[in-house]
């Protein structure tokens, strides 16, 4: 297992996926805190960034597909704006302002 | 239906966190994941609309707790599950939290 992640080294981690692919984080700040709590304790969990919103097996192999950021972000993306969880943003998603809701999953579902 | 009744007392045992509201539109059963923004997000607006509810956090059950959960759900609505995802008056749900479906659904 490798070793814990403080809730500092995941919005580090968070921050640096979202400036690599160029998308912009929810500016719902109480959201993010959420999100980075999630995914700070299910990394200490699993040993992996682990989808927050979704719940995991703990098997890595079989989680592979909803390790952050996900297999389906891109995807969402382009359909919805934004990521399953509302953590990762489009740029012309967020210049609207608008608020992120649930949407619908596009992971398969043997794989709940 | 020894079986069925069997699934119905693994819902009844778990250890839901109840809140009280001085709105009860529907009986809520609001399953959620400790980790999720809109799990957190729809506490908050159903708190928040002083509606009385109950929930549990699906991820800190113990792992057979948690499957007999989830295959409960899904084969009572024949549905996928997703989180969170309210139950309501043990007879329709709402999987996810979008802000207007909500504010319609419960009147506010």
């Amino acid at each position: 297992m490798p070793a814990n992640k403080t809730e500092a080294d995941t919005r580090i981690f968070i921050k640096m996926v979202a400036d690599k692919q160029d998308w912009e984080l929810n500016r719902d700040s109480e959201l993010i805190s959420i999100l980075v709590s999630g995914l700070t304790v299910n990394y200490n969990r699993y040993g992996y960034y682990s989808c927050p919103c979704r719940d995991a097996s703990g098997a890595r192999s079989r989680d592979a597909d909803i390790i952050c950021p996900c297999k389906y972000c891109r995807p969402d993306q382009e359909e919805y704006g934004h990521c399953y969880c509302g953590l990762y943003l489009t740029r012309p998603f967020f210049a609207t302002g608008k608020e992120p809701s649930s949407i619908p999953e596009r992971r398969p579902e043997d794989l709940d | 239906m020894a079986f069925w009744i069997q699934r119905c007392m693994v819902i009844e045992n778990l250890q839901f966190i109840h809140e009280e509201g001085d709105r009860a539109p529907f009986e809520v059963t609001l399953y959620a994941l400790s980790t999720c923004g809109f799990c957190r997000k729809s506490i908050m607006f159903l708190k928040e609309n002083r509606i009385k509810f109950r929930y549990v956090h699906v991820d800190l059950l113990d792992f057979e707790t948690k499957e007999k959960v989830k295959r409960y759900l899904t084969e009572k609505f024949n549905t996928r599950l997703g989180f969170p995802f309210a139950v309501l008056d043990d007879r329709e749900f709402l999987r996810g939290f979008n802000r207007e479906e909500w504010e319609k659904k419960f009147s506010v």
